[in-house]
């Protein structure tokens, strides 16, 4: 290709058959002094529109030429200052700012430390604009370019050098700055032809970039649905990482027992440290002293004796005095663990009218059969009130008759509040309009009219 | 067209008054062009056998590479000889000792691009592929080394759902702005020097693919005298912007050593022994690169005795920096007065791993003495076998330094010798395919010689045309 | 051979070209971060369970108090799920004798055959854990709920979910973000499991009070959360 062959121009039509405009003239010298001497004269002679072309930069032509000083390193220059800018900035937002954390008693911001990093980005940030300011000023890239299609041309990246004076320049004359060229001494003058005068971009495009439009909504739609779509499946964990360790944790499965249980139940005949229980009178209610002579069996709900008759639990011997310091704070305490576990059946009162007995009650009445509720005994009638309240703590711990036990589920010292509590229901359950203070009372009275 | 001939001269004395020619031989711009282009432009059944073998070998060593991550992902990093007390073993060894590999290309680009040392030209751009390649080499250890490769990216400040940010005092997190930037740099100032050249490719191309590659690569790149005006600013802009660079990168990475507090590291002369030593790293690798390739591709007119020489000769004035600094390290040690200090010393030289030490000493200082010798300096096969030498003593360098201070520290008990496993070693030798396979790739597809540079300081060929 | 030439309107289009490549990239740079929000991957599980129970039944409409059932919420790490025998006080069918042992009500549902079969069997009911965190995570519910963090801020409305599932992303930022200025999620202790509880007046200014009055400084080390 690079054979240079005797060329006129006679490259008038192209491949695409048009009749080509002349859009200037190319002119061949045989090294860069000859160059560097034909750029001066074409200077001189006022031409404008004109560039030489070299395999390496021709020293000196630029003054020859009259090319000004290039403005890309005030362009490098505000990207330096950029580049240092961002790093203090991010440096100051994230490690003073927005996660301020101590490390090795280091100060969250001090110059010295952001030295590094301002510097380079400093550097990065400039690198990028010289390279892409030298590009953007120099109108690159430009794939197409009319002198690829002369063929001596293609010297000008390997031995050649050009002076190409562009048709559009005002001094341009078809004839004259032909002869113009000659009088330059080249090897040789070759005419430059224009064949795709105002191109447009193919209409094809259009379509194409609304179906890859179109296309790239069907992910956001895809993503957006599964961001309020409920999934029954966890998130997909490409890697695990230590999300799901081989340990066991609280109420997890475990395959190492048979069960598949990691918690272990206690095992029978066996006490955990510190589970002794000895203090009868706070872990069961009873007097320690005869606590020894109680068959705990009885203690339990609808139990019977060896000779088939009900267990009086009335007759055991139950404390009397609730065995932990009473205060407000544990009446508030009971008062509130009441309200949890035992006001669902039992209402907040102590009535019996809890919601979940209403409900219970109202199903059973709609249809029969589907449930063995009964209406739970008020908590301030006489029979309750006359437990001792050991025997109250009992019923919490085990249950009576149809109630379920709690005692697995409510802490010991919680019971004993509950107890506490209860007593306090039990008085305002079953006191008069008497009892309460004469101002408050009147009070009431109209209230209760209205 | 003109060419230039030359009368013999010995290209490698140094006349006062009188510049030796950069080029020698009988070559014009044509030639030289062709020369440069012929390994990229020949069909492949025309190359020589040694190039096939060359990169079967290279890629025999790559797919090592490949499998030994595999293997590193799957089992974890406990695949490798780190263990209490050396938890920063083999893998930032090899990281340190190519980022070192890495500054010679930039150097030779940019610094003696601003010092006006025209026989750069010749030798430029292997030098900065050999950069760029060292430099992936290099960033490859600390991105496998985190383990969990799948979360990279933590490295970088990115906005993320646990609301963290990294640690911008840590230099670790210097290092790997350091290390991007340089990479970064290097490729763009290799690929904007590239341009004209890649253009030459595009204008020989015989063949429609060629020419729509080179064409995309290359620009549109015309060679056009405003074009090129504001080329040479950018280029002038990107060294003297990359000169620092090129210092700071490893001051930065002996930053990763200094700032801790460890006997041994804790050493304000570390940024200055680092910079040296890589650029006498650099410059051995690069010689032992261009001495096979310059035959390889025939490039002897181009890239001559005396572009060896010059780096010899930088070799050897870095070699002895580094040998000070050595010196230095002992002297501090004792003038200092601090008995730990002196401690790590006197082990690193007579320890457990005297023997690390001593083939440090060596290769690093005692070989590149030859160079004072015109004979070493200008006989290619001597040069490789000195600059392979000063390749393993500046590997053992970095091993000196991180393993001896790191398993004898402040705590007797916990005490250890370093011993890497089969992996380590063949990620090392691994690490090696991946850098030269890249080279060799490099050689056959992409201009070997900064072709407009050379161009440009050659003398101007004689009009024949009147 | 003829030399190629890229077509005369490659130089029109360059621009153009460039243009819709960074929409693109910064459409689909976007599309991702939507994509890996937690918000999408994580928020919405809901997982089918072994027996059909209604928490905007149980918690909603009968009111029970969430402690009814996660009874160790403010004395443990773990919030526990409700063994067998808690849904027995109300779901005990009849013994093999045919008798009740005590109340019960829908006694014979099919919905909670799975219930009366775990007490037969003496086993656990296999109840799929909704809110889960990774294992190297350790959140203590106790130093939350008794500290005046109710139940609603991580969990959401669960007295109004029929089938529950995970309204929060519950990622490290969801935690940070409360940690780092807990005022917002502070109530007073009495009021944690009133989910539908509403601060009378500045909420800001409650949770800054509350804040001060109990000394709240929630830490952000890393050991907070991770061993």
């Amino acid at each position: 290709m690079s054979t240079a062959v005797e060329q006129t121009d006679s490259q008038a039509d192209d491949c695409t058959g048009k009749q080509a405009a002349l859009a200037g003239y190319v002119a061949e010298f045989p090294n860069p002094s000859a160059l560097k001497q034909a750029a001066g004269q074409t200077r001189e002679a006022g031409f404008k529109e004109f560039d030489c072309y070299a395999p390496f930069p021709v020293h000196g032509i630029d003054d020859v030429m009259g090319i000004k000083m290039t403005r890309l390193p005030y362009i490098v220059l505000a990207c330096a200052f950029t580049g240092a800018i961002t790093a203090v900035a991010l440096q100051y937002f994230t490690n003073a700012f927005d996660y301020k954390y101590i490390i090795s008693g280091k100060p969250f911001f001090s110059i010295p430390a952001d030295v590094p990093i301002t510097f380079e980005l400093a550097v990065l940030f400039s690198a990028f604009g010289s390279l892409l300011g030298m590009l953007a000023l120099n109108k690159l890239p430009k794939f197409y370019n009319r002198l690829f299609m002369i063929d001596p041309f293609l010297k000008a990246t390997t031995n050649g050098f050009f002076l190409a004076i562009e048709a559009k320049d005002p001094k341009f004359h078809e004839n004259d700055t032909r002869e113009f060229l000659n009088s330059l001494k080249p090897i040789e003058v070759v005419a430059c032809m224009e064949p795709n005068e105002n191109v447009k971009i193919p209409k094809i495009f259009l379509p194409i970039a609304a179906c890859i439009l179109i296309f790239g909504l069907v992910p956001l739609v895809v993503i957006a649905r599964m961001r309020v779509t409920p999934q029954t499946t966890p998130r997909i964990e490409i890697v695990h990482d230590m999300d799901f360790q081989p340990k066991l944790k609280t109420q997890r499965f475990s395959n190492m027992f048979a069960d598949g249980r990691g918690m272990r139940p206690r095992i029978p005949g066996t006490l955990a440290r510190g589970d002794l229980r000895h203090d009868t009178a706070f872990y069961e209610g009873l007097i320690p002293e005869q606590a020894d002579k109680v068959n705990r069996e009885h203690l339990l709900p609808n139990a019977k004796k060896e000779d088939g008759t009900s267990v009086s639990l009335d007759k055991m011997p139950w404390v009397s005095q609730i065995p932990v310091p009473v205060d407000e704070k544990l009446m508030a305490r009971g008062q509130e663990r009441f309200n949890i576990y035992c006001s669902v059946c039992h209402g907040l009162s102590g009535k019996g009218d809890g919601i979940i007995t209403q409900r219970a009650m109202k199903l059973q009445a709609a249809n029969p059969g589907v449930g063995t509720w009964l209406l739970p005994t008020p908590l301030y009638s006489e029979p309750v009130r006359k437990q001792k309240v050991g025997q109250l703590f009992n019923t919490i711990t085990h249950g009576v008759r149809k109630m379920p036990g709690y005692g697995s589920q409510i802490p010991v010292k919680d019971r004993w509040a509950i107890v506490l509590y209860l007593r306090a229901l039990q008085e305002s359950g079953s006191g008069s309009i008497e009892d309460v203070p004469a101002e408050i009372r009147e009070k009431l009275n109209a209230e209760a009219k209205e | 067209m003109a060419s230039i001939t030359t009368t013999p001269f010995d290209i490698t004395a140094e006349t006062p008054g009188k510049r030796a020619p950069l080029v020698t031989g009988n070559n014009d711009y044509q030639t030289v062009t062709d020369q440069v282009c012929r390994l990229a432009e020949v069909p492949a059944r025309t190359i020589p056998k040694s190039y096939w073998v060359a990169l079967t070998f290279c890629l025999i060593l790559l797919a090592n590479l490949g499998i030994c991550i595999g293997i590193l992902f799957t089992q974890g990093v406990g695949v490798w000889g780190n263990m209490s007390p050396v938890f920063w073993g083999w893998p930032i060894v090899n990281f340190v000792f190519w980022v070192g590999i890495g500054h010679a290309g930039t150097l030779i680009s940019a610094i003696l691009y601003l010092f006006r040392q025209n026989w750069r030209t010749g030798i430029n751009r292997a030098a900065e592929a050999m950069t760029i390649f060292a430099v992936i080499c290099a960033g490859m250890f600390p991105g496998i080394h985190i383990g969990r490769i799948w979360v990279f990216f933590w490295l970088f400040p990115l906005p993320n759902s646990m609301l963290l940010w990294p640690q911008f005092r840590s230099p670790l997190l210097w290092d790997v702005f350091a290390v991007g930037t340089y990479a970064t740099v290097s490729i763009l100032f290799w690929y904007m020097g590239m341009i004209p050249d890649l253009a030459t490719f595009r204008d020989r191309a015989v063949t429609p693919v060629r020419q729509f590659i080179y064409g995309i690569v290359s620009l549109g790149w015309t060679g056009s005298a405003r074009c090129w005006h504001r080329y040479e600013r950018a280029y002038l802009l990107l060294a003297a912007m990359s000169a620092p660079l090129v210092l700071s990168v490893h001051t930065i990475v002996s930053f990763d050593f200094a700032v801790a507090q460890l006997p041994g590291w804790h050493t304000t002369i570390f940024p200055p022994y680092f910079v040296a030593g890589a650029v006498f790293s650099g410059f051995a690798m690069v010689a032992t690169l261009l001495i096979p390739a310059r035959v390889l591709c025939g490039l002897q007119d181009i890239i001559t005795v005396r572009h060896l020489e010059s780096m010899c000769k930088i070799m050897l004035a870095t070699g002895m920096m580094v040998g000070y600094a050595y010196a230095m390290e002992f002297f501090i040690a004792w003038y200092g007065g601090n008995p730990y200090e002196q401690f790590t010393f006197i082990n690193r030289a007579f320890g457990p791993y005297w023997w690390a030490y001593w083939t440090m000493v060596s290769c690093n200082v005692i070989s590149p003495q030859f160079f004072w010798i015109k004979w070493c300096r200008t006989t290619p096969w001597f040069m490789a076998i000195i600059c392979i030498f000063i390749n393993i003593g500046m590997w053992f360098e970095r091993f000196v330094i991180t393993v001896t201070s790191l398993s004898r520290d402040s705590l007797p008990s916990s005490w250890g010798y370093f011993k890497p496993t089969v992996i380590d070693w063949l990620m090392l030798i691994g690490s090696f395919g991946l850098f030269f396979t890249l080279f060799l790739l490099f050689c056959r597809f992409l201009p070997v010689v900064a072709m407009a540079e050379v161009k440009s300081v050659m003398p101007e060929p004689v009009s024949e045309h009147e | 051979m003829k030399r190629y030439q890229f077509p005369a309107w490659i130089n029109p289009l360059l621009p153009v070209l460039a243009g819709f490549v960074g929409v693109v990239l910064v459409y689909y740079g976007g599309l991702f971060v939507y994509a890996i929000q937690p918000e999408t991957s994580d928020v919405g599980y809901r997982p089918e369970q072994p027996v059909p129970f209604s928490h905007a039944l149980h918690a909603g409409e009968l009111k029970m108090d969430c402690r009814y059932c996660h009874n160790t919420v403010e004395v443990a790490a773990h919030a526990a799920i409700p063994p067998v025998s808690t849904c027995l006080n109300c779901h005990r069918g009849k013994n093999e004798k045919g008798e009740a042992v005590t109340v019960g009500i829908r006694i014979d549902s099919v919905k909670l055959a799975p219930v009366r079969e775990a007490a037969a069997l003496d086993e656990s009911i296999p109840w799929q854990k909704v809110h889960d965190l990774p294992d190297y995570v350790y959140f203590d519910h106790s130093a939350h709920v008794s500290r005046g963090v109710s139940c609603v801020s991580c969990h959401g409305r669960v007295d109004q979910m029929e089938v529950v599932e995970q309204k929060a992303t519950l990622a490290m930022g969801f935690c940070l973000k409360c940690h780092r200025h807990p005022e917002a999620n502070l109530r007073p202790v009495d009021q944690v499991t009133n989910l539908g509880w509403e601060p009378e007046g500045d909420a800001e200014a409650i949770g800054k009070a509350i804040m001060l009055g109990r000394g709240i400084h929630p830490s952000e080390h890393c050991w907070t959360c991770h061993r």
